[in-house]
C-alpha cells in the first residue's frame, strides 16, 4: 500500500507542476526603463503632427495555454503626451484638447479576445475593450500581438538572478476624436479627426 | 557712404532680421513645419525588440520664423520710408 502512494508521488508533483505551468501569470506593465511608449499622429495641413507619451502602467494576466482568456487594463498618464512644439504641447494638454487637469488618464480594459492566433510565442488577436479617454468610454477592436519571452526579465533588468517573464504588446489603430468629445466638428481644417495611435509596451511577471 | 539717419537705420534693421530669420531657418535644415523646442530619436530596447522614441532638447527653426521676421522687415522698411518723407527740421 506505502509503495503505491510512493509511485502516485511523482504523478502528483508533475501534475502540480503542470498546474503551475498553465496558471495565468501577471504582467506588470509599469515601465522603470521608459521603454514602453505609445506614438500618435495627426494629419495637419503643413506638416502631421506627431507625438509621444510614456507614463504607461497597468497590468495583463497572460496565460500561453489559454491565450483567449487574456484580461487586462493598460493606463496612460495623459500629461506624459508631448509634440516637439511647446505651445502644440500645452494646446494639447489644455481644455480644449485632452484636459489633463481634470482627465489625468487615457485607459483601455479588455474584455476578450476573438481571432486568436497563436505562431510560436507570438499571439495574435482582435482584442475588444472599453477605451475611455477625457472621460467618454467607447467600445473598440483593436487587433493586438501579444510576444512572451519566458525567462527574460534578468536580461531586461541586467541581473541574472531576477527570474521571470516578459510579456510585449504591439498595436496599431487608430480613433476618432469626436468619439471622445475632443474638439467634436472643430478645427477639422487645421488637425484631422482621426488619430493614428502606434502602442508598444513591455510588461513583467518575476517568479518567486 | 550711407548717412547714420532714421530711415538708413531702419532699414538696416530690417535687413539683420530677414538675414538672421531665414539664416537661422536654413541652419536648422530648413523645416517646413513649426518650430520644434524637443527633438526625438528612436531606439531599440535589445531584449523585448520595442522601438522607442528618446526625446533630447533640441531647436529646429520652422516656418514661422522666416515668415515672421519677414513680416517684421517689411514693416520695418515701410517705417524708413515714412522716415525718408518726413519735413525736414526747421
Amino acid at each position: 500500500m506505502k509503495t503505491h502512494h510512493l509511485t502516485r508521488l511523482p504523478l502528483l508533483v508533475a501534475a502540480l507542476g503542470l498546474a503551475a505551468q498553465a496558471a495565468p501569470l501577471t504582467f506588470d506593465f509599469k515601465d522603470p526603463k521608459g521603454v514602453n511608449n505609445v506614438q500618435f499622429t495627426l494629419d495637419a495641413p503643413l506638416e502631421s503632427i506627431t507625438g509621444t507619451g510614456t507614463g504607461i502602467t497597468g497590468s495583463v494576466s497572460f496565460d500561453p495555454a489559454q491565450p483567449a482568456a487574456t484580461k487586462g487594463k493598460i493606463v496612460l498618464e495623459t500629461k506624459s503626451l508631448t509634440v516637439g512644439n511647446p505651445m502644440m504641447a500645452d494646446h494639447l494638454r489644455g481644455e480644449k484638447w485632452l484636459d489633463v487637469a481634470k482627465h489625468p488618464a487615457i485607459t483601455f480594459e479588455a474584455v476578450s479576445l476573438s481571432n486568436v492566433r497563436t505562431q510560436g510565442n507570438v499571439v495574435t488577436a482582435d482584442v475588444a475593450g472599453k477605451l475611455t479617454v477625457k472621460g467618454v468610454t467607447k467600445d473598440i477592436k483593436v487587433p493586438v500581438s501579444f510576444t512572451h519571452l519566458p525567462d527574460k526579465l534578468g536580461a531586461r533588468v541586467n541581473d541574472p538572478k531576477v527570474k521571470g517573464d516578459l510579456l510585449v504588446l504591439r498595436a496599431n489603430f487608430s480613433i476618432n476624436r469626436a468619439d471622445f468629445g475632443i474638439q467634436p466638428g472643430q478645427n477639422t481644417d487645421k488637425v484631422a479627426e482621426t488619430i493614428q495611435l502606434s502602442l508598444s509596451i513591455a510588461g513583467a511577471a518575476p517568479k518567486a | 557712404m550711407i548717412r547714420p539717419t532714421l530711415a538708413n537705420t531702419l532699414r538696416g534693421a530690417a535687413l539683420a532680421l530677414l538675414i538672421g530669420g531665414f539664416g537661422a531657418w536654413l541652419a536648422t535644415g530648413a523645416h517646413l513645419g513649426f518650430t520644434q523646442t524637443s527633438l526625438v530619436t528612436m531606439q531599440r530596447d535589445e531584449v523585448t525588440g520595442i522601438d522607442y522614441p528618446q526625446r533630447r532638447p533640441g531647436f529646429v527653426a520652422g516656418i514661422e520664423i522666416p515668415l515672421g521676421t519677414a513680416g517684421a522687415a517689411i514693416i520695418l522698411a515701410l517705417l524708413s520710408l515714412a522716415a525718408d518723407r518726413r519735413p525736414p527740421a526747421a
